[in-house]
């Protein structure tokens, strides 16, 4: 496997940022709810993780090493704030619905966490893979634990009808647990579990 | 190495230029197409308000168009003081237009904008709305609540309420949002037992709020909050006093 494959696949299947690292675990409670918002911030995460991986890999021979972290910084809060005013003129009942969430990318801890231990070693196309490796890693936790959060929580996928609550007529009523960030805790901790075990056999 | 610190300041000054660049180009960019959203989200809420369905932008913006959306047509007209004298006034003005501050402007200034809704071109001409969309803003806890509150065809009867821009206590002044909190406002009456004019108020007590025409339910440990709407709603029959008795008792 080549090195720029390996950036790419190492974060999105073994190495997950929230179900092995349990970053951005903030977020992955927050923004949960439903299918739509939590696909349109994985966009937004991996879009921001890698332009900021490639941005910061790029200048990385000239970056000061005495202000990298505040470098790396500007760089991410310029990319989340372009992405905050896109989703604003573009996508604004999403955006509504993110709220501070989309800024708040900015202090999601894998963002800067890939551009200071990855992106800042490594050259522009590994660091760009890696990027978007861990953003889609960890956006496809987000859309997991929404389909079931939105299931069965409101009985709703994508906002069309799937189950039905009627508790008198054949006895399934929608969870209010799933509806609150408990929900998202409770099924996360699911997806480390079953993660963990397939994994297993990667570690020694 | 240590590098020097000319090069320090100098790649820092670059870094900063050009992202201020990018952003500022991108907000000057992408402006137009933002105030459209929040326009027509303004508008989304008032015909939501109203009871009314939209499915797209375009629904939405077609209720405010000569013709008429699907069910009807809103009409907004402004009065500038609450003698009821009507104004015109063009959109531009129409959106900076913040209601909690007219009453600290000077007299000559102050506007009131307020919304008829009439189902169809008949009602239009003999001037009889099927309801009225009035706003009502005031401070909450950390921000202005902006709202709007509805009002049947005899102009006594809440149809409802929305507040669609507040940045208060997420699980507190933000149940506000809620539907629970926004249904205890249907069907209450902003007119007292004896016909004159009440703004409805917050009440924490569960059944005074279910059963009594004038109260809605208080969301506990947003007292600021409830406050707030409180002002707001009384303000805002104030502005509207004439308005209000203009159509009064189903004027249809």
């Amino acid at each position: 496997m080549s090195d720029t494959m390996k950036a790419f696949k190492d974060p999105f299947v073994i190495n997950n940022p929230i179900a092995v690292q349990v970053l951005g675990i903030c977020s992955a409670l927050a923004v949960t709810t439903q299918i739509k918002p939590a696909f349109t911030m994985a966009v937004a995460v991996t879009a921001v993780m890698g332009l900021s991986n490639l941005t910061v890999s790029l200048l990385r021979k000239q970056i000061p090493n005495k202000i990298r972290i505040i470098i790396e910084l500007t760089i991410i809060s310029t990319l989340v704030i372009l992405v905050d005013q896109i989703l604003k003129a573009y996508a604004y009942d999403i955006s509504r619905q993110l709220s501070v969430f989309v800024g708040l990318i900015i202090t999601n801890c894998i963002v800067m966490g890939r551009a200071e231990a990855y992106a800042l070693h490594n050259p522009p196309i590994p660091a760009l893979m890696d990027g978007i490796g861990n953003g889609l890693g960890y956006g496809v936790i987000l859309v997991i634990v929404a389909f079931f959060r939105e299931l069965f929580g409101v009985g709703k996928l994508l906002g069309k009808e799937i189950l039905t609550s009627s508790p008198d007529a054949w006895g399934y009523k929608h969870s209010g647990l799933m509806v609150v960030p408990t929900g998202a805790f409770v099924i996360i901790s699911l997806i480390v579990w079953v993660h963990h075990n397939y994994t297993k056999k990667f570690e020694d | 190495m240590q590098e020097s610190n000319v090069k320090t300041m100098t790649f820092a000054t670059i870094v900063t230029i050009v992202c201020a660049v990018i952003l500022g180009a991108t907000a000057t960019a992408l402006k137009p197409q933002q105030e459209l959203n929040a326009k027509v989200f303004k508008l989304k809420n008032i015909v939501q308000v109203f009871g009314l369905t939209a499915e797209n932008d375009k629904e939405v913006e077609a209720y405010f168009s000569e013709e008429g959306g699907k069910d009807g047509k809103f009409v907004v007209r402004v009065i500038k003081d609450i003698d009821g004298n009507e104004v015109e006034m063009n959109e531009l003005e129409l959106k900076s237009l913040d209601l909690y501050k007219q009453e600290k402007a000077p007299a000559a200034t102050r506007r009131y904008p307020y919304f008829l809704m009439f189902e169809s071109a008949a009602d239009k001409a003999a001037d009889k709305p099927a309801g009225i969309v009035l706003p009502t803003q005031d401070f909450g806890l950390w921000s202005v609540c902006y709202g709007y509150l509805s009002l049947d065809t005899d102009a006594e009867t809440i149809k409802g309420i929305v507040y669609y821009d507040q940045k208060e206590t997420p699980g507190l002044g933000a149940e506000i949002e809620q539907e629970y909190w926004k249904d205890s406002f249907v069907g209450k009456k902003i007119v007292d037992a004896n016909g004159a004019l009440l703004a409805p108020k917050a009440s924490k007590d569960a059944a005074i709020a279910k059963d009594s025409p004038n109260h809605y339910i208080s969301v506990s440990g947003a007292t600021f909050t409830m406050d707030g709407i409180d002002k707001g709603l009384v303000n805002t029959l104030k502005f509207y006093e004439k308005v209000i008795e203009h159509y009064r008792g189903g004027n249809k």
